[in-house]
């Protein structure tokens, strides 16, 4: 704090806020280290001087634009082409900004200083399993702090509950487990939009450049807005397509809805203890309803599908019937024919029967009379014939 | 606002100029109300209701004589409302289609509510689709009707025409994905990209349906700064315009008007479609199903955007290697998946090709 500006009485000082709230967080983190048993005062100390590190060269990059915006107007008024004008600003600018980007740079390079402090300080408070071994990402200092907490306090999060609450125990485990998650992606995502911003101011300057020189030079406000969206999207439309970044925002996102899914799984015991409907509930009242109108839909296709059989049945019945109303006369016309074919013949029978007993009793008569004649003959012949010669 | 005292400094003029438009636009915009804001001139009747579902006729103008490829059902997306194909008077594919004699059907599939997270791929597909074509064949006594289908409404036509081709005489697409997997380019591909590895279950189980505001956020990503700022920043200069206003206003409101999405539904979208790439490989499953494009066999016409930032060209050109049909036309315009709807040349030329393809197979 010793290269901090003087107090300011103006109360919207921000740099003053800002170095007010550094120091009540370090003493909040502090009071809160020690309420566990731990000394984090080293790895807080470093935190505030790195914070204001890159705070302070934030402020001069913007000391530096500002300068040179005010100087701008009179070096206009003096004649000066635009166009060098805003080269010339843009030089200066990425000058700033390369002396910033070194200040940063350091402050990142004293994090790992900072997480190794605080390691070493949680690990007296929490002894660590056999065989951890420490991540060797010094440059990721806010991984490094999750998974020492993931490895010392952090693993009752994913242990059995106890007791009576222990449902609503789990759940609340379950879901700080998912926060912590979800804001370890958060940063990791954050950091990874942060270093895209940088990428697209480092691709201002040529793109300037580069329309100055195709003649299109920033001549208005709504050109400088157009340039510096092309800029913006164009960085970030690369950027988008790292799989890298698809990663991180992968990670972010799906963290995210963990915790959406936990707190609402929380939400539901409380509810449930409540006798009151959750979520769940509803959806399973939805898949009910869903089923059954599935099941309704089918149906009416089933039905719509059985009544157009029944009415091509229907029709084929009427042609059925009409045929057989047809055959029904035929038949009857037949047997009205058959009848009286039979009647016919048995007449004709009959009148052929009577014709036969008259032929019959002729032929019993001529019979009689053959016999008769026969028997004559026969006299005659006794008669004719001569005597036997002994 | 020449005698203003200001220096020679074109910037410092031109934001003095930029807030007097902003005013003089705040007054416009201050005149107007939300019910100025019509989208959907055309009239239309419903034909049809389920669910939330509506199936709506344009009836033809007295003055226009029914064509050959009549009637045309349209079958738009999940995502957004399906208002963009009549979105106001001079820019509507369905006004310009029934100036062609062409009538034309559209399913309006409504906003899915908590109670709609359990409806499936084959509730929209074999249900719903089913149920309008049966309607529309119903209606006109025919066997087979004619389907247009657009961006993600152009794919469940296409499994659709494959399910039940026996009801589909021709089958239109219009900016629909096919290759969920084409390689992503500078200016394309990015959402296949991002959704590829995404856990969509995860997904669906914390959000239940998939929220509209959450996929226009994806959509706005996609150009973040052009589409989250400088589109407003060039407002300024049509606001002192009513009718220009009232276009940008329109089209504000249909973008930012994004049912949700049924969850089941987009799980199995995405898993299917955009993750396993399946409709290319004919291993889309819808309800008890396997969608073949072999199985397409009426004619095709396949029209896409040369400059589609949301589904790249290459995605929609893959059709016509997997369908079975000899039939098979492409056509293509040099615009943007909005243009396609919005375009002046796109409105002057697409309706009348579409009605020739459909007459000549009449």
């Amino acid at each position: 704090m010793s290269s901090a500006a003087p107090p300011s009485e103006d109360p919207m000082d921000l740099t003053q806020l800002y170095q007010q709230g550094l120091k009540q967080w370090q003493q909040l983190m502090d009071q809160s280290a020690q309420a566990w048993g731990m000394d984090t005062s080293a790895f807080t100390a470093q935190t505030v001087r790195q914070a204001q590190a890159g705070q302070e060269a934030w402020v001069k990059s913007l000391a530096v634009a500002r300068e040179a915006l005010a100087e701008l107007p009179g070096k206009l008024a003096a004649g000066e082409p635009v166009a060098d004008l805003t080269q010339a600003f843009m030089a200066r600018l990425q000058t700033a900004q390369a002396e910033q980007m070194e200040v940063l740079h350091r402050v990142l390079e004293d994090s790992g200083a900072a997480w190794q402090q605080f390691t070493d300080e949680v690990l007296q408070a929490a002894p660590l399993p056999a065989g951890w071994k420490a991540p060797e990402s010094a440059a990721r200092p806010f991984d490094a702090m999750h998974n020492v907490f993931d490895q010392a306090l952090g693993r009752w999060l994913n242990t059995p509950a106890l007791g009576l609450t222990r449902e609503y125990n789990e759940e609340a485990a379950h879901a700080v487990h998912a926060f912590q998650r979800y804001k370890q992606a958060e940063v990791a995502y954050l950091g990874h939009i942060a270093g895209i911003w940088g990428q697209v101011f480092q691709n201002l300057g040529p793109a300037v450049q580069r329309a100055q020189q195709g003649g299109n030079g920033v001549d208005s406000l709504r050109g400088a807005s157009r340039l510096w969206a092309s800029v913006v999207d164009d960085t970030f439309g690369v950027a988008f397509r790292d799989p890298a970044y698809i990663d991180r925002q992968r990670a972010y996102l799906e963290a995210g809805l963990a915790v959406k899914k936990h707190r609402r799984l929380l939400q539901e015991v409380l509810l449930r203890a409540l006798d009151l409907p959750t979520l769940t509930d509803l959806d399973d009242a939805g898949q009910y309803i869903h089923a059954l109108r599935r099941q309704q839909r089918t149906l009416t296709k089933r039905l719509a599908a059985a009544e157009q059989r029944a009415d091509a049945a229907e029709a084929r019945a009427e042609a059925a019937e009409k045929q057989a109303t047809g055959a029904e006369k035929q038949a009857q016309s037949a047997r009205g024919y058959a009848r009286e074919a039979l009647a016919k013949l048995r007449t004709q029978v009959r009148a052929q029967g009577r014709t036969q007993d008259k032929q019959v009793q002729t032929i019993d008569q001529l019979q009689a009379q053959v016999a008769e004649l026969t028997a004559q003959l026969q006299a005659l012949r006794d008669a004719a014939a001569p005597p036997a010669i002994d | 606002m020449a005698d203003a005292p200001f220096p020679p400094f074109a910037p410092t003029r031109e934001l003095y100029t930029l807030t007097q438009q902003w005013m003089q636009g705040l007054d416009a915009l201050g005149a107007l109300t939300p019910d100025d804001i019509e989208i959907g001139p055309s009239p239309r009747e419903a034909v049809y209701a389920e669910d939330k579902l509506t199936l709506y006729r344009y009836p033809l103008p007295e003055e226009v004589t029914p064509a050959a490829g009549s009637p045309l059902l349209i079958v738009y997306a999940l995502v957004n409302r399906p208002d963009m194909v009549d979105l106001q008077e001079d820019r509507s594919l369905v006004r310009n289609l029934l100036n062609q004699g062409i009538e034309v059907y559209l399913i309006d599939w409504g906003y899915p509510s908590r109670i709609d997270r359990h409806l499936t791929l084959d509730d929209y597909i074999n249900g719903y689709i089913d149920a309008c074509v049966d309607v529309v064949r119903e209606r006109h006594g025919l066997d087979a009707i004619n389907l247009l289908g657009i961006c993600q409404g152009g794919v469940f036509s296409t499994c659709y025409a494959a399910l039940h081709p026996e009801k589909v005489r021709t089958l239109t697409t219009m900016v629909a994905p096919i290759d969920f997997h084409v390689e992503a380019t500078a200016e394309t591909g990015l959402l296949n990209a991002w959704m590829r590895d995404t856990d969509i279950d995860l997904m669906v189980d914390a959000m239940g349906n998939m929220p509209g505001d959450f996929m226009n956020f994806g959509y706005l990503m996609l150009k973040p700064y052009a589409l989250s700022v400088q589109k407003y920043v060039e407002m300024v200069d049509v606001m002192g315009d009513e009718r220009k206003l009232l276009n940008f206003l329109r089209m504000e409101k249909w973008i930012f008007d994004s049912p949700d999405q049924a969850g089941e539904a987009f799980r199995q979208f995405n898993q299917q479609f955009y993750i396993d790439n399946k409709l290319i490989k004919g291993e889309v499953e819808i309800g008890d199903d396997t969608v073949d494009l072999q199985d397409v066999t009426m004619p095709v016409l396949n029209i896409y955007a040369e400059k589609d930032h949301l589904v790249p060209p290459t995605s929609s050109q893959a059709l016509g290697a997997h369908v079975g049909t000899q039939d098979y036309t492409v056509q293509s315009y040099p615009v943007g998946h909005i243009g396609m709807y919005v375009s002046g040349k796109v409105q002057r030329s697409l309706a009348p090709a579409i009605a020739e393809w459909l007459a000549e197979r009449a």
